[in-house]
């Protein structure tokens, strides 16, 4: 599977559109991970439970987007956006969505 | 009374870490901007058609940083007379290029990341009642890496 985020694939024409596909995840860390944010929030910098957090739900998020462009017979998945809500306290929402198509490798002479 | 040295302990806190830790991160993001000079990121989709291209990925960096107690302090303060927080615009710099170079991380054998897009969430904790309050923002940088076929 092949995921960009431009709106073409370089080096590949593209035979057929199936249309948008998604993937989305809600994800939330145990309370010893918010407790530590509570501390850092003193200091200041980088929360790592939470930077660990948005990468799992990435994946996730990104999994699904796949699995739903599988079943629809795609091999690519084209201009691929993110976005992100903070549904509540401690917990993040992360939705992937782009275009799923069928694309053909052009040969070079 | 005990509370409010609480609350002056806490901001002398912030202050003296906080200043440390962004010190600190602007001289590692520096370092590290100029070491991936070599791979220039772009906002727009444009591809040399001149050239083949070999591979073309989605690569993302992302990053949640939090602010320190004497800049939310700070931040209140100004917010009441309005103007330019600068507490704030250098967490969001530092974020933004912070979640640019991890992304740039991930595609170290390309030779330009195309069509940038920086997504910025602010993580709150409005709802806490007690003297803390979660404020962060998370951000994710997403690109498309290419790597060109070697003349």
């Amino acid at each position: 599977m092949i995921i960009t985020n431009i709106p073409y694939l370089p080096g590949y024409t593209i035979e057929e559109h199936f249309g948008l596909v998604t993937g989305s995840t809600v994800q939330s860390k145990h309370f010893g991970r918010d407790l530590m944010a509570y501390f850092k929030n003193v200091f200041g910098g980088e929360l790592k439970g939470y930077t660990e957090l948005l990468n799992e739900a990435r994946q996730i998020a990104l999994k699904r987007l796949y699995a739903q462009a599988e079943s629809v017979g795609a091999n690519a998945v084209l201009n691929v956006r993110f976005s992100t809500t903070s549904v509540t306290s401690g917990a993040a929402e992360l939705y992937a969505y782009g275009t799923a198509v069928r694309a053909q490798k052009v040969s070079h002479v | 009374m005990s509370e409010l040295y609480t609350i002056l302990l806490l901001i002398g806190a912030g202050y003296i870490f906080g200043n440390i830790g962004e010190r600190r991160h602007f001289r590692s993001l520096r370092a590290r901007e100029a070491e991936t000079l070599r791979i220039p990121t772009i906002d727009i989709d444009v591809v040399d058609q001149a050239r083949v291209v070999v591979e073309a990925r989605l690569v993302c960096g992302q990053v949640t940083l939090a602010v320190d107690y004497f800049r939310r302090f700070a931040g209140s303060i100004r917010n009441f007379f309005g103007g330019q927080m600068a507490a704030y615009e250098s967490l969001l710099d530092r974020a933004r290029r912070e979640a640019i170079l991890r992304m740039k991380a991930e595609a170290p054998d390309c030779d330009i990341v195309v069509n940038v897009h920086i997504d910025a969430c602010p993580i709150g904790k409005e709802k806490s009642k007690g003297r803390f309050k979660v404020t962060a923002l998370e951000c994710i940088a997403s690109g498309t890496a290419i790597r060109y076929a070697q003349k």
